[in-house]
């Protein structure tokens, strides 16, 4: 029946919209909606050949509310405006997280392209190069992308989970090597970096600055 | 060369900022380099270094070893980029390797490698006053052992390479080894007996806890606090529990560690009160307060009857395994507790029966072999919500999950809240990570009374000695 295409798709979205990570694109659900407001157009449409005008409620159509075309019309386009909002609130709530990936500079993982789909994927990488042209006008002390939450501490522990070698931070040159700890500064922007890409780990610090959706 | 704790404190302050004379740079943040040993000794006095640190503002990192061969070449020397490292400590490590060899300090002529290792014999290279940039920590320096090292490198350092390291040993030339052993006799000693060492060098005794030394050291610069304290009482009750130090030898620091107990706890009460009184007083209570231990393990958390037949003290003195614990049967008897009373959880036994436990294990237990049934110890409490532990509660949950392997909670079904960020090839890095996450005052507590629950677990085993799969190699 139409209108339930969409069902599916509504479930989706509501279980997905708490969790942080981007799930894989419903792109056969998606069709299968499209599919369904073509052939509700295609009705709207041979329902207006048979002598209605394209205006449709404007008309003396809508003089004539009891006429059977009129419900029908009506009932098209409310199935077809229920099923365009599914399909802007779904994808809404994927762009959302896929510019929260951008807006963190977090890398897009192999396993993450897939699950988007191609347009995702190109609207991931001119955002991205939006924020980066926008991010160039300023200088690189001013961390834009830095959590919002003010860091408690000015020092925090880490752990380093990879070994990366040795860099120069706010605290001066460090050598990060796998299976240390070290203490360093939280608003430096190379450690939080470093964070979100998973080669330290925050250690004894129970708030949770960084929602990393990867 | 060779400082005492007292000196040791000299070190923090130096420990401040100082100027890149390349750059005429002013550097801030000092750094310091730990390298801990994984034992639960060390890794104590690794926090409270790291308290420490922190109330001094100064920038630290750590990294576990074994042994050697996990310093890699960027261990041995320092970048010379590393221009705000002033000094490396190793925590037991490094006592008996030639570390003026073994560092390779060239790029950092002011940097210095303090050494505390209490289970290491001592190098007697790294007490040459030529090494200059080597310091070996020493708790007490007119004791007699550290005396005979002190005299004993000032002679090989004297003796040099020009007499070809011969020394006078009892009146007789000889040769001797890095850490004064005679190995060889000189040709016209080749009469007289002299015992030749033999075998790799070891340490007669087990020094004092380092974790105790370094608390001392934070005493001294009052930068103490009640965490601290409990780390060095957790880190000199994890050396008598591991049988590394015997009761006499734990018993010398007791004194030290009372005092600092009632200081810090504002304790009037002179007597020791017994493990089954030790409750909190209120909801927010933090205190440590001072207790009778029995030597049995993890009796509170156990049986009366569990807990003294899988203890290797009652185990051993009591004979029980060739007499199929009837030793345990008429002790309990002879003392007036019933196998029911016995089988009841420690904390949950009748208060009148408790009471009466201690003064009659004491008149009982020498009967049995059991000469030093009680040891004096303490008692950490957590308020109301979590339970009170004992030092030697934490030090067996401590050393339980520092030495296990994972797969050993999931076989027994004890929950283990694991840190899992290394591999299978690094899980001991998991383990020690584990157990300093477990030493948090804060937030430690629960993975703590796991590791508790796993020790309960794996201790019958122990005692049969059938746990060996489950040791981490």
């Amino acid at each position: 029946m139409f209108g339930e295409t969409a069902v599916p798709l509504i479930d989706t979205t509501k279980r997905t919209r708490k969790t942080q990570s981007v799930s894989l694109y419903e792109g056969e659900k998606v069709r299968e909606i499209l599919d369904e407001i073509s052939i509700l157009q295609e009705h709207l449409e041979s329902l207006n050949d048979q002598g209605l005008n394209d205006q449709g409620l404007n008309d003396q159509g809508l003089n004539d509310i009891n006429s059977p075309e009129y419900e029908t019309k009506l009932l098209i386009q409310l199935v077809q405006n229920h099923d365009l909002k599914v399909l802007k609130l779904y994808h809404s709530q994927r762009s959302e997280k896929i510019k929260f990936i951008a807006i963190q500079e977090l890398p897009l993982s192999q396993e993450m392209r897939l699950k988007l789909s191609e347009r995702e994927r190109i609207f991931h990488s001119k955002y991205s190069d939006l924020l980066r042209k926008y991010k160039c006008e300023y200088p690189p002390s001013l961390n834009l992308s830095a959590t919002l939450v003010p860091p408690k501490e000015a020092l925090t522990a880490v752990r380093v989970l990879k070994d990366i070698g040795d860099l120069m931070t706010l605290n001066g040159y460090v050598e990060f090597r796998k299976g240390t700890q070290a203490i360093v500064r939280k608003a430096d922007p190379t450690i939080e970096k470093l964070i979100k890409l998973g080669y330290l780990k925050l250690v004894g610090n129970k708030e949770s600055t960084i929602i990393n959706p990867l | 060369m060779y400082c005492s704790t007292e000196a040791f404190q000299h070190f923090f302050e130096t420990l401040e900022f100082h100027k890149d004379e390349n750059n005429n740079v002013l550097l801030l943040d000092p750094s310091v380099r730990i390298y801990c040993n994984a034992d639960v000794d060390a890794i104590c006095a690794a926090e409270i270094f790291k308290k420490l640190f922190y109330l001094k503002h100064k920038i630290w990192s750590i990294k576990p070893i074994r042994s050697s061969e996990d310093f890699d070449i960027r261990d041995r020397q320092p970048s010379p980029l590393a221009k705000t490292l002033r000094a490396i400590i190793l925590l037991n490590f490094g006592g008996d390797i030639d570390l003026g060899r073994f560092f390779d300090l060239s790029s950092h002529p002011n940097l210095i490698v303090y050494v505390l290792d209490s289970q290491n014999p001592i190098n007697l290279k790294n007490m040459y006053k030529t090494n200059h940039n080597i310091f070996i920590v020493l708790d007490n320096i007119n004791s007699p052992e550290n005396r005979d090292i002190i005299e004993k490198a000032e002679s090989k350092e004297l003796a040099g390479e020009k007499d070809n390291n011969y020394e006078m040993v009892g009146g007789y030339l000889v040769i001797t080894d890095d850490f004064g052993r005679p190995i060889r006799k000189h040709w016209t000693a080749i009469d007289k007996p002299i015992p030749l060492a033999t075998g790799p060098a070891r340490r007669c005794t087990h020094g004092s806890s380092i974790a105790l030394q370094t608390y001392t050291l934070a005493s001294t610069i009052l930068s103490n606090d009640n965490d601290m304290l409990w780390l060095a009482i957790i880190g000199h009750t994890s050396l008598f529990v591991s049988k590394k130090i015997n009761l006499v030898e734990y018993n010398k620091m007791i004194g030290f560690l009372d005092a600092e107990v009632m200081g810090l706890n504002n304790s009037d009460s002179v007597q020791r009160i017994h493990r089954h009184k030790a409750v909190p007083a209120h909801s927010d209570d933090k205190r440590i307060i001072r207790i009778n231990e029995y030597q049995c393990v993890l009796i509170g958390h156990w049986t009366l009857y569990d807990s003294m037949l899988n203890s290797e003290y009652t185990f051993n003195k009591m004979r029980l395994k060739e007499n199929q614990a009837a030793n345990l049967d008429r002790l309990l008897r002879n003392i007036g507790i019933t196998h029911r009373m016995a089988k009841q959880n420690f904390p949950s036994m009748d208060v009148q029966v408790a009471n009466s436990l201690a003064e009659m294990i004491k008149e009982e237990g020498p009967k049995f072999g059991l000469e030093y049934p009680l040891y004096s110890s303490y008692c950490k409490f957590y308020g109301y919500k979590q339970p009170s532990l004992s030092a030697s509660d934490a030090a067996y949950g401590l050393i339980t999950l520092l030495s296990m392997k994972k797969s050993a909670s999931i076989e027994f079904g004890v929950e283990v809240r694991w840190v899992s960020d290394f591999g299978d090839d690094d899980s001991w890095l998991n383990n020690f990570y584990t157990v300093m996450e477990a030493l948090d005052s804060r937030t430690g507590t629960s993975l703590l009374q796991s590791g508790i629950d796993l020790r309960k677990v794996l201790q019958p085993l122990f005692i049969q000695g059938g746990a060996n799969e489950f040791y981490i190699l």
